[in-house]
């Protein structure tokens, strides 16, 4: 493991603990959509640190670990895009979305739980994007009067869109990736990492946006 | 395949979804911003046009009281005064008593038109100013009602147009009228200062008034405040007085 690989894979678990300090204060006052990202920041921060202790470990199961969490994710943000929408069309069209993924999530990781699959994270990257696509279209039919810069959920839909269309080249060609350039992964898998961390970043913006709300909001009252 | 194509492909791929996704976040931002600019200035129009119609009827409201005005004052006030001679020739063999008493009611009468049509609208407000016409309109209102009205007044004068001075003196004229009303108080003071600014100030002692809980008819006399303030670009404020009653504040700057 170069050691660029392992500060990528240090910063990007910084940036999901990052998410957590954030969003932990204030955490009955907010949103669902938001307790539900604070959710996904527990959540990734869990995995990365059971990853890591697996990697130090030399044990075998990080491609599970890596699998397990593709799905975690994939349905805690499609939990995310089913609390944000408003209309029942909508959430019934990410509640197909996560039936779907599940079952075809199962189907492709037959007998292959200590590899890394490139399909269910493929699937993953593109059902996160046709979510965020949907919620701007969503944000342009009930587009409010205010400054659409100052909504929370605007960053955080707007990095998850950007995050997840940046790694869908890589996840669509992982296997051959895995095949071809063993070890030469690791830089393409650092670069992802500090991407990641841009996506942390941005979502911490947008609970910050959050925070200051709700600081507003209590001195008011 | 070797590794090199394959890192360039890669990378063009990834920086193709991410334009995609940049200019979709981008999109999103400028339809908002336009959408925000399209939907600001309707209201403005809105607002505009508003502004124009109660202009128009505020106007329209203002020549008809200076054409009744005038009726009264060239017509009716000169009819008055021929009666009064005509009437004094009738009566020239009545009784003393009865006499008086004729001569008294058509003396009212003449005073009743007199004062309406100057209540209309007041000839020295475009003869000598506003100030002397709100001095005009307390005093005359000191000689009709029980409650005491002050006016008081500080600092140069700059000038106003006439139809500024007539918003101001009737927005004066109707929170003198709402108090007298509706206030049951015991003193009212209209306070004029020029320094700065024109501040006019009606204050009175009594049971003070909540705009927010007001019945329809103070309501409608407090929007019609803020209508004409709004007209002039004037700041308007209802306040408490201290220790009671209540304050209609007006500022227009100069």
């Amino acid at each position: 493991m170069t050691a660029v690989h392992s500060i990528s894979i240090y910063s990007q678990q910084f940036g999901s603990l990052l998410i957590v300090l954030l969003g932990i204060p204030f955490f009955s006052q907010r949103s669902l959509p938001i307790r539900i990202i604070v959710l996904y920041g527990i959540n990734s921060f869990v995995f990365q640190i059971i990853g890591i202790v697996l990697v130090y470990s030399k044990g075998s199961g990080i491609n599970v670990n890596g699998n397990l969490y593709t799905l975690t994710e994939a349905l805690i943000l499609l939990g995310f895009f089913y609390s944000v929408f408003n209309s029942p069309v909508e959430k019934k069209v990410v509640v197909a979305m996560s039936v779907i993924y599940v079952i075809l999530y199962f189907v492709f990781m037959i007998d292959r739980w200590v590899e890394l699959v490139s399909s269910i994270r493929t699937m993953r990257d593109l059902v996160i994007i046709i979510c965020c696509i949907m919620y701007f279209f969503y944000l342009m039919r009930e587009m409010p009067t205010n400054d659409i810069t100052k909504y929370p959920m605007l960053w955080i839909v707007a990095a998850m869109l950007c995050f997840f269309a940046g790694t869908f080249t890589l996840s669509l060609s992982l296997n051959y990736l895995v095949k071809v350039l063993h070890n030469n992964l690791l830089v393409i898998w650092a670069v992802r990492n500090f991407f990641r961390l841009i996506f942390c970043l941005v979502v911490c913006y947008g609970l910050w946006l959050d925070n200051k709300r709700l600081r507003e909001n209590l001195s008011l009252t | 395949m070797e590794a090199s194509p394959f890192y360039l492909l890669l990378a063009v791929g990834t920086a193709v979804m991410l334009i995609m996704a940049g200019s979709i976040v981008v999109f999103i931002l400028f339809y908002q911003r336009r959408m925000l600019h399209e939907k600001l200035k309707q209201n403005q129009m809105e607002i505009d046009h508003q502004e124009k119609s109660l202009r128009l009827v505020l106007e329209g409201q203002e020549n008809e009281r200076r054409r009744i005005a005038k009726d009264l004052h060239d017509g009716v006030q000169a009819m008055m005064q021929a009666l009064r001679v005509s009437v004094l020739t009738v009566i020239r063999d009545a009784d003393e008593k009865d006499k008086k008493e004729i001569q008294e009611m058509v003396s009212e009468l003449t005073e009743t038109v007199r004062s309406v049509s100057w209540d209309l609208m007041p000839s020295t407000l475009e003869m000598f100013g506003l100030a002397s016409a709100l001095e005009e309109f307390c005093a005359r209102l000191n000689g009709k009602i029980t409650v005491p009205v002050h006016f008081s007044h500080q600092g140069s004068p700059f000038a106003l147009a006439n139809d500024q001075q007539l918003l101001v003196y009737r927005i004066t004229q109707e929170a003198v009228n709402n108090a007298i009303k509706h206030a049951k108080a015991s003193l009212i003071e209209v306070r004029m200062n020029w320094d700065g600014g024109l501040h006019v100030a009606i204050a009175d002692d009594g049971v003070g008034f909540d705009v927010a809980a007001s019945d329809g008819s103070l309501g409608l006399g407090l929007s019609n405040l803020e209508s004409r303030a709004r007209l002039l670009n004037a700041d308007l404020k209802f306040l408490k007085n201290q220790p009671k009653g209540s304050v209609v504040e007006l500022f227009l700057s100069n």
